[in-house]
């Protein structure tokens, strides 16, 4: 099941999108652009046609590109998959609704991993070439907590495309309340700034931020890496995200093996 | 005993559509048919067979084991009414896709396409599947059925869009996996023409309910075809099978 996947989510052209950005991205930087970099390795800054942009701003615009790619890329084989004229096709093979559900989740987790590791690849030619610097941590960031960012918008829109069985509506309710998450990360600032005292308002925002994945939370692991390397990791930040995506997961998975094609 | 079914129900809350199958079986090698008019859940038994719907109640086996048991599906193969494949794929790469979650038993999946092609008379492996015809897209989705070699085919309205040579040529190779390896067959139709003298056993179905179940021998022996059969019941009224 996940060799079928694989090969159908290869075969989808706005995920080719990904690679190609990073490709492009490093032939105009070869071609016209330049890195320098600065006193340690995990910083540098990329000069482009006189505009200097510094690595944690060129980071956060290639991991939102990515993001947006992905979110409109990767849930569309599985909504393809949740109809009822390709699932029987799935289902009436020897593989259960579980093993249907969790070699998707695999699927996806595994290409996430090869996109990843070839805009690694780009970036570190690129790197060694202009600037002769291989920050290894960030390569190994990117590697890890890239793919983990992609998880926790995929688990929102699976489960609202399980829910509604409706593509544009999984993808952009799915964005959004997973980008919504980032509120949760800041509570005490929003509840100082709406006066909320209440102690049941506490708990209930509290409960809530364990209930969407938290993307932000991902996102902030990379920035932590990025600007400190693996130590500067806040562990609990780390078991955050990963318990974050077990609620909508676990739901998922639940309502995925009721579901009737 | 390749399926046995027995006192299955299942109600559809939204259309209020009631599904009861008191008794139903295929033995080893047989060519059964399902008859009836549309929505009268042909397609709904067969779904509940292969755990696609839920049944409410009742027990079905299926290759000797509970039909629940996903691993009964290794010895079937399902090609449902409606189907949707993956555009972008040729048909090679399609079914090489599907190989991938179940290979063929007794040869390599690109022996296996070449046998079907060359049954099929299918020149157009290398065409993406959103560029095929009707009936080339049902020739492929019966090359996706007959992929792996399984005891249990069931097909629901799979000569959809054919022209009759085309529907020969699969019925031939039908008959000689039958004769080679003794598959069974359950098909479903309202094109009895189709099904005239190929069938061992015939069931008729109306609102969900078997209304009656004849042998080729006793259709051949009452009436002069499967067609005078099916009218001869649906015109009357026919009380319900036990």
């Amino acid at each position: 099941m996940i060799r079928y996947n694989l090969r159908t989510l290869l075969k989808n052209k706005v995920l080719w999108a990904w690679p190609i950005v990073y490709f492009l991205f490093t032939l105009v930087i070869f071609a016209w652009g330049d890195i320098t970099s600065a006193q340690n390795s995990y910083s540098f800054i990329l000069v482009l046609g006189g505009v200097h942009i510094s690595s944690s701003m060129f980071i956060s615009q290639f991991v939102s590109i990515t993001t947006l790619i992905t979110v409109v890329g990767l849930p569309s084989h599985f909504f393809k998959n949740l109809k009822s004229e390709r699932a029987a096709l799935l289902l009436s093979k020897p593989i259960s609704r579980s093993d249907f559900f969790l070699a998707d989740f695999a699927s996806v987790m595994i290409l996430a991993f090869f996109y990843t590791f070839i805009c690694i690849m780009l970036l570190a030619i690129l790197m060694a070439v202009k600037a002769a610097i291989f920050p290894f941590q960030l390569f190994l960031g990117f590697l890890l907590f890239l793919p983990l960012l992609l998880l926790t918008y995929y688990i929102t829109i699976v489960l609202i495309l399980i829910l509604t069985n409706s593509f544009l509506g999984a993808v952009f309710f799915g964005y959004f309340l997973t980008g919504f998450s980032s509120l949760f990360l800041d509570i005490k600032q929003i509840f100082r700034f709406f006066g909320i005292k209440s102690k049941l308002a506490h708990v209930a925002i509290t409960l809530l931020s364990y209930l969407i994945p938290s993307a932000e939370g991902a996102e902030r692991i990379l920035n932590q890496i990025f600007s400190g390397g693996f130590t500067a990791i806040d562990g609990s930040l780390f078991v955050f995200v990963l318990v974050s995506c077990l609620p909508f997961g676990l739901l998922s998975y639940y309502l995925f093996l009721k579901k009737e094609f | 005993m390749i399926l046995k079914a027995k006192n299955v129900e299942k109600t559809f809350r939204k259309s209020s559509f009631h599904l009861q199958i008191d008794h139903f079986k295929i033995t080893e090698g047989n060519f059964t048919a399902v008859l009836g008019p549309n929505g009268s859940g042909k397609s709904t038994f067969i779904k509940i067979i292969l755990d696609l719907l839920f049944a409410d109640s009742g027990q079905i086996t299926l290759l000797d084991s509970d039909h629940k048991n996903c691993k009964t599906r290794t010895e079937v193969s399902y090609l449902p009414e409606k189907f949707s494949f993956q555009d972008n794929f040729t048909v090679r790469q399609m079914l090489h896709a599907f190989a991938d979650i179940k290979p063929p038993r007794l040869t390599t999946t690109d022996h296996k396409i070449d046998e079907l092609a060359s049954a099929f008379n299918v020149n157009f492996l290398d065409t993406k599947i959103k560029n095929l015809s009707k009936g080339m897209t049902q020739t492929t989705a019966l090359m996706y059925t007959f992929l792996a070699d399984d005891r249990l085919y069931i097909l629901d309205e799979p000569f959809n869009g054919l022209d009759a040579v085309q529907k020969k040529a699969i019925m031939d190779y039908i008959f000689q996996l039958k004769e080679e390896r003794n598959i069974s067959i359950l098909i479903t139709t309202h094109i009895l023409s189709d099904i005239d003298k190929t069938c061992d056993t015939l069931y008729l179905i109306k609102n969900g309910r078997l209304v009656n179940s004849a042998t080729k021998a006793e259709i051949q022996q009452k009436f002069s075809s499967v067609e005078e059969y099916y009218l001869n019941h649906f015109e009357n009224n026919q009380s319900v099978i036990s």
